[in-house]
């Protein structure tokens, strides 16, 4: 790097009044400043242009790898099936062309197959009375007559998989999901505490027939069974209900659980999901 | 000498720069002709195992499979087929119906719930394929073979039990503020594909979640093809439906789906 600096005269050489040092640091100004203007012209034109070039190299790069990429996972799956919104048959009638005694045979045959069906599918719905529970959102609605009459928040199953500390035992407390029906019906239902219950708190496990495994109380007014020991209750603990905290029994508060126990019979279907 | 030495090394470079470009080029065509004709063999398919099979007496003219009429009837008779055939057992399965925009959960022939579908798409091979063979297809329910999705299907939380009673701490309430974004994709053993979208109008991370879903799809799909690409195999093309429903509702249906689930679809 080549810097010109201006080449003093011999009368500049011995300078002791103060104006005279005044130019000579006028001087000097001008040489760091004509340094410095030509560092800065060296980068500026070699330098940056050098590294703009690099950043537009690299952007080009990425811009084409982005490019190639969209191809393959953009645009041929648009070229190959873009799908369609219209999902209407053409409006055109056989009729014009058919035998119109045939055409309407067929047709005919056709509308009241449609209808059998129609009245099949129909008839799954039973007329009596049922429970839906929607276990995601944690809300129950109650039908009768097709109709649904009380709906509100429940409680389901917490999935927890609780593990002994040894880990030797294992449960997963979630609701089953699917059609299941009331099995029995009990007023001031008592708990028979299984074996987590005692585990889940740190206690030791009693014989089956123990008397701390029963329970009175917890399980509120009523109990509906809807099989393999799941059971529809209530709860002391009601600000937990609308949220996913059992050990896989639905809960519901006191109103709620009174209405749907004298609502449902043994034998009503209880949709889960 | 200099000058020729570098005039060889830009030649080569040149070289190396075309060569490069059309491999990539041919590369590029040829997956982009194996992906277009990908989806013939599938209409071939569907034809070829739905289609009409007329009796030798009898049977059904030939001029009514074009009557709408007839079609739109011949889809809803499928629709209920379906419908019918999954209520024979006790789990939960999903009815979508596209010409009234619902999708509905079903136990037993008994609607659980009912969602409004925002926007459908149908692949075009059903439009393509022979009309009364998509309907036979669809006169069936599709049993799901494998799932994706941005959200497991149980959102199990594991617990130690306490040794002894000053272990134990009582239960606090869960966090139930988590949003929790679903986008899934459901495959079937007859080769279909149903995209369930969540809606995403004004929310950016359920935009951002389901852009990172689509493209991990996406990815996954393009590495299949250059797979068989390399073994010189055509790729297996599976026609689609997409949906899109509000965001809560595609949790509640991925969630009430059981893993080797059935839908039906109306078109």
């Amino acid at each position: 790097m080549k810097i010109d600096v201006p080449e003093m005269e011999d009368k500049d050489k011995n300078i002791n009044t103060p104006a005279e040092r005044g130019f000579a640091d006028s001087e000097l100004v001008q040489l760091i400043t004509g340094f410095f203007r030509s560092v800065y012209k060296t980068i500026v034109t070699d330098r940056l242009i050098k590294i703009l070039l690099i950043i537009a190299k690299a952007l080009a790069a990425v811009v084409s790898f982005i490019l190639f990429i969209a191809f393959f996972l953009y645009l041929t799956p648009l070229i190959q099936d873009s799908g369609t919104r219209n999902f209407r048959p053409k409006n055109i009638t056989a009729s014009s062309f058919e035998n119109n005694r045939d055409y309407k045979r067929q047709i005919t045959a056709l509308k009241n197959e449609v209808q059998r069906l129609s009245a099949r599918y129909r008839s799954m719905t039973p007329g009596q009375s049922y429970l839906v529970i929607n276990t995601t959102d944690n809300k129950f609605y109650l039908y009768q007559n097709r109709k649904l009459i009380r709906e509100g928040y429940c409680s389901s199953g917490s999935y927890t998989r609780l593990v002994t500390p040894e880990g030797s035992r294992e449960w997963i407390f979630k609701t089953p999901k699917g059609k299941f029906w009331i099995q029995t019906k009990v007023v001031k239902p008592m708990w028979v505490k299984p074996d987590w219950a005692f585990i889940e708190e740190g206690l030791p496990v009693p014989p089956p027939d123990d008397e701390s495994r029963y329970e009175r109380g917890v399980l509120g007014d009523y109990a509906m069974s809807i099989g393999s020991g799941y059971l529809i209750h209530g709860t002391l603990y009601k600000r937990f209900i609308g949220m996913p905290v059992t050990h896989g029994c639905i809960r519901l508060n006191d109103e709620d659980l009174e209405a749907i126990f004298n609502t449902l019979n043994i034998g009503s279907k209880v949709y889960i999901f | 000498m200099n000058e020729k030495s570098y005039n060889g090394i830009n030649k080569s470079r040149k070289i190396l720069i075309i060569s490069v470009s059309l491999f990539i080029s041919i590369f590029a065509v040829y997956y982009l002709v194996l992906s277009v004709v990908a989806p013939a063999g599938s209409i071939k398919r569907i034809n070829s195992e739905y289609g009409y099979k007329k009796p030798e007496k009898g049977g059904l003219s030939d001029s009514i499979f074009i009557d709408s009429a007839f079609i739109m009837l011949n889809r809803q008779k499928a629709f209920y087929q379906a419908r019918i055939a999954m209520a024979s057992t006790d789990s939960v399965v999903l009815s979508l119906n596209l010409p009234d925009s619902t999708a509905t959960l079903e136990i037993n022939g008994v609607t659980v719930y009912t969602t409004k579908i925002l926007s459908s798409k149908i692949s075009k091979t059903f439009r393509k394929a022979d009309e009364y063979a998509v309907t036979s297809l669809f006169s069936k329910p599709f049993t799901i073979l494998k799932d994706y999705s941005s959200i497991p299907k149980e959102p199990v939380v594991h617990k130690v039990a306490p040794k002894d009673t000053t272990e134990y701490k009582p239960e606090a309430p869960p966090d139930t503020s988590k949003i929790e974004y679903a986008n899934f994709i459901l495959e079937t053993t007859e080769g279909i594909r149903l995209y369930v979208y969540q809606d995403t109008r004004g929310n950016f991370n359920a935009f951002l979640n389901q852009f990172l879903f689509d493209l991990a799809d996406r990815t996954r799909t393009s590495l299949y093809t250059l797979k068989c690409m390399i073994l010189f195999r055509k790729p297996e093309y599976k026609p689609w439906i997409r949906i899109r429903v509000p965001l809560k509702d595609a949790r509640i249906i991925y969630r009430a789906l059981p893993r080797n689930g059935q839908f039906a679809v109306c078109r």
